[in-house]
């Protein structure tokens, strides 16, 4: 039972009162619009007619709209799907405020998708020209691509496939290759690169495709025939955006059938796109984590991928099987020193890691704390060992207030029930939060051959106290400075004021509660 | 004004014979095995033809009985009535032991498994017209002498696909939708005369006459019926025109009295399907339709025929609000959201 049919059955009501017929599916009638006005001509009215389909998504997605006829001449070009509805929102709503909910804003937004077409879409950067195409009918694929590396017009070689196509930096001359049986074994599985600039109408069939190639058009058609080129990778501009197309192409009967596949670029810039606004002023900032256990690991997969780059891993433990529940490594590191664990981690995520150190040892004496506070903007405390806190504090604060040196001290609190994370040297004025008492109970979760107790502190605590290190560092890092000394999340609350709310307080605001 | 075109398609959808449907193929497929397989038969160029309301895809669930139209292409005026029907029921007999009947006019072969029947009329080329109409037995009398009539049911089936082709509801036909929910009426609202033939003939004229152009099936219906409702009165001695024979009208069982009373009582359903379309309230509407279309009959379960929306209680009031409430966000955080 669809729970919005009582709200269909009011949306219907209204078209056919607007001229549309209605036969219970299929709701087909009239759109007026306005052709733009050409010099020393009046804008002309036309009257188009659609057909409307509220389909399975509807109302949380746009009913499916057809051209039946545009009642004038018009080219369609843009904003139009492969199964011939028209594109209308490409931003999504929500399902109480969508605007195709009122029938007569549909129909707005069809006359306006029908000016708009007539225009030739002025001011349109949509990148979207695989939608236009046939998609692949055996199976999806994927091409990979480094945008920074390739050359337009010439062939690079492919690796990997056929779910996965990567292109490889390596070019192929591509002049001397016949068919038959003495071509090279590496001629296969070509991909063309080319560049056409900006376009001005979608690419819907090879005729398109070879118009767009130019003088390159027969040359890559022969060498599609013979199958030696079996991808093509446009790169394109639509207004201010640059975009890639990546094609599949193959000889058939009639000619070259082409079909659009998903495509990626892996160059940095791509990658690093959706790191956060912080990139830029963490990418040089040089940062140490001092303990690389489970809220060290976190923080430090955190920030490496906000864009810190230059990083120092420090801890003297390996890891072991117990630990990966609430560690950023897993099983496949069983061993591994922790720092080791967490860079290999880390270069999963973007194998530029030339700048991370590791060390696998304690932190024992002042004069290394004093060095690594020395050697870098951030020194990040993530070890809950009194002794290493307390030469790290120790450490920051003879340096004082003056050199531009900050230690940040994270921990979590009464079994994940407070996080908590302190930031040093004070500035003048500041104070921090008061310590939480020790309490007596101790855990009793013990590991076999583990002597110490184990915190039973669960797993989403440990991130929460990692995003709440990384807010810390980004806010000092960036010179935002807005947070004070102390800032701690009570999840629960406790029986010590002022750790007995829920929510967020800080040094400034003890008794605050965020929520 | 309330349309509730979708509750009008699942009306549609309700009332049609599906499962009958696939029975009547293989039924008549059976029959027509055996008939093409007899030598005379044959001899006298067998071709059959499937008529009647199930055969023009007109028909409403249940579908009790399949008319089978068997035309003897090289029969000439020599032909006995009495004596091919003999023949006929003799073939038939030896293949289907025991479920054949022999009746005035024709043989009927009952399917107790699927709960229907076939009824096989010979059909011999028009003495008079031979390239255009066929003669069906009258009533054959014991000595095989009787008279044979014209008929054209074939034209009957043209007919309703022209219809069907020229009136459209985006862009399909409605004609045919039309005659079922008619025929659905006709079952609800009147005594069993005049029957359903007599009533798609009433539309057919009806549609000729008016060319109506609505957009909704709820438009088409109160415009038909009131149509029919206005006629019916002028037909209490002689039926509507045939359309398929020229000076040839529509014969009925129903009495006057009959037809009289089915007049009054199509006006009174005119009148309530005119009221539910002028309805604002979609489940007031909703529930006048409901008791225009009645409920399915002949199956073992019956239901009505109009379902009323979701946002309707059964007594045709509106449940308190619909799902959408405008203002109360489904999305707390509102839009540009990531996850």
């Amino acid at each position: 039972m669809n729970m919005f049919s009582a709200d269909l059955d009011r949306w219907r009501e209204e078209l056919p009162t607007l001229g549309f017929t209605d036969d219970g599916e299929r709701l087909r009638g009239p759109v007026q619009w306005v052709e733009p006005a050409r010099p020393d001509q009046p804008p002309t009215v036309f009257t188009a007619q659609v057909e409307i389909m509220p389909g399975a998504t509807f109302p949380f997605a746009p009913p499916m709209v057809r051209l039946l006829d545009s009642g004038g001449p018009l080219e369609i070009t843009f904003h139009i799907n492969a199964d011939n509805t028209l594109c209308l929102w490409e931003d999504d709503w929500s399902v109480d405020d969508a605007p195709w909910l009122d029938p007569r804003k549909l129909l707005d937004r069809i006359a306006d998708w029908l000016q708009k077409t007539a225009a030739g879409w002025p001011d349109d950067d949509s990148c979207d020209l695989e939608r236009y195409l046939d998609q692949e009918d055996d199976g999806p694929r994927m091409v990979i691509y480094n945008a920074t590396r390739l050359l337009p017009n010439q062939a690079a070689q492919t690796e990997g496939g056929p779910e996965i196509i990567y292109i490889a930096d390596r070019a192929r001359r591509t002049g001397n290759i016949v068919n038959g049986r003495r071509r090279n074994r590496k001629d296969r599985r070509l991909a063309w690169v080319a560049d056409i600039g900006s376009v001005v109408q979608p690419i819907r069939s090879w005729d398109d495709l070879a118009a767009s190639l130019g003088t390159h058009a027969a040359e890559v058609s022969r060498l599609i025939k013979i199958r030696v080129i079996t991808v093509i990778l446009l790169r394109y501009t639509r207004g201010e955006a640059d975009a890639a197309l990546a094609l599949r192409v193959r000889p058939n009967g009639a000619g070259i059938r082409i079909s659009a596949c998903e495509s990626a670029d892996t160059s940095r810039s791509t990658r690093t796109t959706r790191a956060g606004s912080a990139r830029t002023a963490l990418t040089d900032i040089p940062i140490a984590i001092v303990g690389c256990g489970a809220i060290g690991s976190f923080t430090a997969e955190l920030l490496f991928r906000s864009g810190a780059r230059i990083l120092t891993l420090v801890d003297p433990e390996r890891l072991r099987p117990g630990n990966v529940v609430r560690h950023f490594a897993d099983l496949r590191h069983i061993g591994w020193p922790k720092p080791h664990a967490v860079l290999d981690c880390l270069s999963a995520i973007d194998p530029q890691v030339d700048a991370v150190t590791v060390t696998h040892s304690r932190l024992s004496t002042l004069d290394e704390a004093t060095d690594l506070v020395l050697e870098n903007r951030i020194v990040l405390d993530a070890t809950g060992s009194g002794r290493t806190s307390s030469l790290l504090a120790t450490a920051v604060n003879r340096l004082g207030v003056g050199p531009d040196h900050t230690v940040v001290s994270v921990c979590v609190q009464r079994d994940g029930h407070v996080l908590r994370v302190d930031r040093m040297p004070l500035r003048p004025g500041e104070s921090y939060l008061p310590p939480l008492p020790a309490l007596e109970h101790a855990s009793q979760l013990r590991e076999r051959g583990c002597g110490a107790p184990i915190s039973p502190t669960p797993p989403g605590a440990v991130v929460a106290a990692a995003e709440l290190a990384l807010r810390v560092v980004i806010d000092e890092v960036t010179a935002e400075r807005k947070l004070p000394a102390t800032v701690a999340d009570v999840r629960k609350p406790q029986d010590q004021p002022p750790f007995d709310v829920i929510g967020w307080i800080t040094s400034d605001h003890p008794r605050r509660a965020a929520s | 004004m309330a349309t509730l075109a979708t509750q009008f398609k699942a009306a549609l959808t309700r009332i049609e014979p599906k499962v009958d449907a696939d029975n009547a193929a293989e039924a008549h497929k059976l029959v027509t095995a055996v008939l093409k397989a007899d030598g005379r038969l044959k001899k006298l160029g067998i071709s059959t033809f499937l008529i009647g309301s199930y055969g023009r895809q007109v028909s409403i669930k249940r579908v009790k009985d399949v008319d089978m139209f068997v035309r003897l292409e090289e029969a000439t005026d020599s032909l006995r009535p009495g004596e091919i029907l003999d023949h006929v029921n003799d073939v038939l007999e030896d293949a289907f032991p025991d479920q054949v009947a022999r009746q005035h006019r024709s043989v009927m072969i009952e399917f107790p498994d699927f709960d229907l029947s076939v009824d096989v009329v010979i059909a011999r080329p028009c003495v008079d017209h031979p390239t255009e109409h066929w003669q069906i037995p009258e009533k054959v009398e014991e000595d095989g002498r009787a008279n044979w009539i014209e008929t054209n049911p074939v034209k009957m089936s043209e007919l309703t696909t022209e219809a069907n082709d020229d009136f459209l509801l985006s862009g399909s036909g409605v004609y045919v939708p039309l005659v079922k929910l008619i025929r659905q009426i006709r079952r609800t609202w009147v005594d069993e005369q005049p029957g359903g033939y007599y009533f798609e003939v009433l539309t057919y004229h009806a549609f000729q006459d008016l060319e109506p152009h609505k957009n909704t099936v709820a438009g088409y219906l109160c415009i038909i019926l009131r149509e029919i409702a206005d006629r019916l009165p002028d037909y209490v001695t002689d039926g509507p025109d045939d359309p398929t024979l020229d000076e040839r009208t529509i014969t009925t069982k129903a009495t006057q009295e009959q037809i009289e009373a089915a007049a009054e009582r199509i006006t009174e359903a005119a009148q309530l399907a005119e009221d539910a379309l002028k309805e604002e309230d979609i489940c007031a509407s909703a529930l006048k339709w409901q008791e225009l279309l009645g409920k399915t009959q002949q199956t073992d379960e019956p239901e009505f025929v109009f379902a009323l929306p979701e946002a309707c209680n059964a007594d045709g009031t509106e449940k308190p609000t619909g799902a959408l409430v405008k203002g109360a966000p489904a999305v707390p955080a509102g839009r540009d959201r990531y996850a």
